[in-house]
């Protein structure tokens, strides 16, 4: 190459060359300055965690200090306080928010066993072991099981790896964990902090702790022995109760108007892909369902399987022929398991094989209580509409709740055990 | 292992597995683990897989691939001696052999679907039928590779290089990690006498005044991208985007950015990628260090060039350099009255290396004619003196002024999305009309905007620092090489770092990956 055809507009580096090297000499031939910059990373690096582990302004560590209010640690922490307290609960609900308002009262009733609503959001296979696992580890061995399942509980894209997480913030919990699942989710939960959570971690240790309170938009309240109540909803219908002035006609057509918005703005949020791909069962979910049923097996647990419905509104509208051929499918496959493992397994996809109303949902998949109590009551071989007794309306509950929450607490008195979530 | 690093995305510099894994791993295996050339090249090659297999491992095949041909092509080319046996049309045809393998790798796995698209563009103008439109993974760094190994075929052609010692020695080359996927491009004739021909690599320890060197570049480099060029692009890729979907959407109703949105868009991206370019090159040379090899310095305070052409020898210098060796020279340069004709194609060649879009090679085009209007204008002596301070002031910000204009060519449009090509042009103009204030919403509009589209705080803070950053404050190179480093230098080196790695679970690629 011949250097003639040069330019002004392309020359050379000339500028700006790194300096002789008597200035590099200059630095000294000593491994200190790489010892303090290794030694202060790793000193800052220790810190920081530290402060975000104690502080948990990330929720997802197991802190003394500020405990983590999401549902997984924070239900977990009521059943030690039971097991600590001599009341370990004997029968146990297992599954999603789909599951949440399921009452222990009516299992209590039906059972004459103490019983607790261990159901979270998204839970699948990797939370019933983990949580079943847990409780035989700390002796609440329970008598029976009862895991209401999702049909997307299976599903291949872990969409919701958030969820997942809130397993580390329990150490017990993150110790029952399977591999590679929680090595996997610690990591996820390490790889969460951020300068701002760190700071507001730190702000959290220095600060005095806050009782439970209820915002205007929080929805969902879960009391102590696992219930929810979904607050907003149950006022939107009293609402719409109010406003029908006793038509019942009315309040029907006003309910099924805004189910239909909820149910249409799920499918549209959803879509059919997304559907297609969590009703397609990963390997690893299906292999850790498999161990939670043989655990519960050998450890002489009954477990009562359901396969929870959707409102038919959004089965119509979303599952094609192919996705129902899936549901279906599963169904089958899980029903296969439970009976090979000597469990009992109840399709409750179909609304009237437990008498349930399409009425009595908050939305596409949530069914109220109204219509979970008549599920339960057909799970354990009763009417559909057998009264519970003593049951006070959610509506009542939180009212009570409110004025408590509201009312200056006498000082050492605890606040009540309610946790309160904003996410939804 | 943490976070987001699944073997589906490349090891980042930014990323768990790489700061507590890789490079500590690398390092001691590097140093303390064995001695002499053939051990240092041999771990640094397969390192340098590892970290490229870390995103696919399927196309390592193609650095082997460039990695036989070129090797056996120049070595059985042999040195450019008149003595030599070998015949000038032999070594032609290895010297084509070469370049078609790589050209063609890149031309198949970065521009075959602009091609097509193009193609069906034409076809559907002519009502001819439709080229099927493959979907073709861009391997990372293939831009970079590519153009390495062409200039190592051709030097040793034109007798600038010596053939490779060894295939070893051209594997490390061509794979080493530090520049692997972003660059700086370097040439084997810079790197040969890094293996052999002093005694770095014979070392028996650590040069510690080098790893020291290596730890401030690397963390200099962090910071510009993970606190300066990312936090920018928290704030602004939202007013891209809302302009980008706009545009996919038919350009209906008023234009999403209103003035002052605009200008923070357009302002904000001339400053994120200044420092996340410049912060990739800086952690590269910082890694060379610690691995003894001193890599090329990319950027010389590009934002205080006072001209077109001096902007070019000041950004990206180890591209623009090339494109001056290996494009605009052998085209002829500035010989025979041809010069503003061979500017233009080198830059619109040098806009298309950056992307398989139209918007690249209308920015490649933008600068083309800036260098040649400059060269005329210096020609006739029209350009304003930077004899004075005031002089070069008004140069200087001028020119930045005309390289804005060039990045919202550049942004415009969706690099992964060539369907969008056209679209990028399109989005270009509405930008420009909107920092013009002549597209809809005003400046009342676009303060009150709530979300995404917000101009927050943090957005202005960020211009501001970036500005009087890129204007005052020395660069990287002169920072490094010439402080006198001190203790205590190196525990705020640690912990910036550390607060770095604080953001790693929020980690975005370096920009100049998707070239």
């Amino acid at each position: 190459m011949t250097a003639a055809a040069t330019s002004s507009e392309f020359t050379s580096q000339a500028t700006a060359k790194a300096p002789a090297p008597a200035a590099a000499d200059a630095q000294g031939q000593s491994s200190a300055f790489a010892l303090v910059f290794v030694g202060s990373f790793l000193a800052a690096m220790a810190a920081f965690y530290i402060i975000n582990i104690l502080g948990n302004a990330t929720q997802l560590f197991d802190s003394r200090i500020n405990p983590s209010m999401q549902e997984r640690p924070w239900k977990t922490r009521r059943l030690d306080e039971k097991v600590a307290a001599g009341q370990a609960p004997k029968v146990i609900v297992i599954g999603s928010s789909r599951s949440m308002q399921i009452r222990p009262q009516q299992l209590e009733y039906l059972t004459g066993k103490p019983a607790f609503n261990y159901g979270v959001s998204v839970s699948n296979p990797l939370d019933y072991l983990t949580q079943l696992r847990y409780l035989l580890k700390i002796g609440a061995k329970p008598d029976m099981i009862i895991v209401g399942v999702d049909e997307d509980a299976f599903g291949a894209p872990r969409q919701y790896i958030q969820f997942d997480t809130q397993l580390v913030a329990h150490w017990g919990l993150l110790r029952a964990m399977p591999s590679p699942e929680g090595i996997r989710l610690a990591g996820q939960a390490i790889a969460s902090i951020t300068p701002s959570k760190t700071l507001d971690s730190l702000l959290a240790i220095v600060s005095r702790e806050k009782g439970p309170e209820l915002k205007k938009s929080t929805d969902a309240v879960i009391f102590g022995d696992g219930y929810l109540i979904y607050r907003v909803r149950e006022r939107t219908r009293a609402k719409l109760e109010a406003d029908s002035n006793g038509d019942e006609a009315k309040l029907t057509s006003a309910i099924r108007t805004e189910l239909s918005k909820l149910i249409r703005h799920e499918i549209n949020r959803r879509g059919h892909e997304i559907e297609k791909q969590m009703l397609t069962p990963d390997p690893r979910q299906v292999e850790l369902f498999d161990q939670f049923l043989t655990l519960a097996h050998d450890n002489s647990i009954e477990v009562r399987v359901m396969l929870l419905p959707l409102h038919p509104a959004y089965v119509k509208g979303m599952l094609d022929a192919d996705l129902l051929k899936m549901r279906s499918d599963l169904g089958t496959r899980i029903a296969g398991m439970s009976k090979d493992h000597g469990c009992t397994y109840t399709d409750f996809t179909n609304l009237k094989s437990y008498g349930g109303d399409p009425d009595e949902f908050w939305d596409a998949k949530h069914q109220t209580p109204a219509n979970l109590q008549r599920m339960i009551n057909t799970l354990f071989g009763r009417k559909p509409e057998d009264p519970v007794p003593n049951i006070r309306p959610d509506l009542d509950t939180i009212v009570a709740l409110e004025r408590e929450l509201k009312t200056p607490r006498k000082k050492g008195s605890p606040p009540p055990t309610v946790s309160t979530l904003t996410t939804r | 292992m943490f976070g987001d690093d699944s073997p589906a995305e490349s090891m980042l510099f930014n990323s768990f597995v790489f700061v507590f894994a890789f490079l500590p791993l690398a390092f001691f295996l590097f140093w303390y683990a064995g001695r002499g050339v053939t051990w240092r090249l041999s771990l640094l090659t397969a390192a340098s897989y590892v970290f490229y297999s870390w995103w696919d491992w399927r196309f390592t095949s193609l650095m082997l691939i460039v990695s036989t041909v070129d090797y056996w092509a120049a070595h059985l080319m042999g040195p450019a001696d008149p003595s030599a046996v070998r015949h000038p049309l032999y070594r032609k045809l290895l010297l084509v052999l070469s370049l078609t393998v790589s050209l063609g790798l890149l031309a198949f796995f970065k521009y075959f679907g602009f091609f097509t698209q193009v193609t069906n563009q034409i076809l559907d103008f002519v009502h001819g039928g439709q080229l099927p439109v493959l979907a073709i993974v861009l391997p990372v760094g293939i831009s970079f590779f590519t153009f390495e190994s062409i200039s190592y075929t051709i030097d040793v052609y034109r007798g600038v290089a010596k053939p490779a010692h060894s295939y070893l020695d051209y594997a490390c080359f061509i794979s080493v990690f530090p520049r692997l996927v972003a660059g700086p491009i370097i040439r084997y004739s810079d790197i040969l006498h890094q293996f052999r021909e002093d005694d770095r690599f014979n070392r028996r320890r650590p040069d510690w005044n080098q790893v020291n060197i290596g730890l401030v570049f690397f963390v200099f480099g962090m910071a510009k991208k993970i606190l300066v060029a990312d936090r920018i692009a928290d704030e602004v890729n939202p007013l891209w985007a809302a302009m980008h979907t706009w545009v996919q959407q038919g350009c209906v109703g008023t234009a999403p950015l209103g003035l002052a949105q605009s200008w923070v868009a357009v302002l904000g991206y001339t400053f994120q990628i200044y420092f996340d370019f410049s912060g990739y090159s800086d952690m590269a040379v910082g890694l060379g260090h610690l691995f003894a090899l001193k890599l090329p310095q990319n950027f010389n305070s590009p934002y205080k060039a006072t001209d077109p052409s001096d902007f070019w020898r000041r950004w990206h210098i180890s591209l623009s350099t090339y494109l001056r060796d290996y494009l605009y020279i052998p085209l002829g340069g500035n010989r025979g009255g041809k010069q503003k004709r061979n500017l233009m194609i080198t830059m619109l060649l040098g806009g298309l290396w950056h992307g398989a879009a139209w918007q690249f090679i209308v920015w490649g085009g933008w600068h083309g004619l800036l260098l040649a209007v400059t060269h005329v204008l210096r020609g006739r002596n029209w350009l304003l003196s930077n004899a004075s301070a005031a002089g070069r002031w008004i140069n200087r910000q001028v020119t930045f002024a005309l390289v804005i204009v060039g990045w919202v060519l550049f942004r415009s449009g969706d690099v992964k999305d060539t369907k969008s090509a056209t679209e990028g042009i399109v989005g270009a103009k509405h930008m420009f009309l909107s920092l013009l204030g002549a597209n809809g919403t005003g400046i009342d509009e676009a303060t009150k905007t709530e979300g995404s589209l917000r101009v927050s705080v943090t957005i202005l803070v960020l211009i501001v620092f970036g500005w009087l950053w890129v204007n005052f404050m020395p660069n990287s190179f002169e920072i490094g090489y010439r402080v006198k480093l001190r203790k205590w230098h190196a525990a705020l080196g640690g912990v910036a770092l550390a607060v770095c790695v604080l953001y790693f679970g929020t980690k975005m690629d370096f920009l100049y990956f998707r070239f």
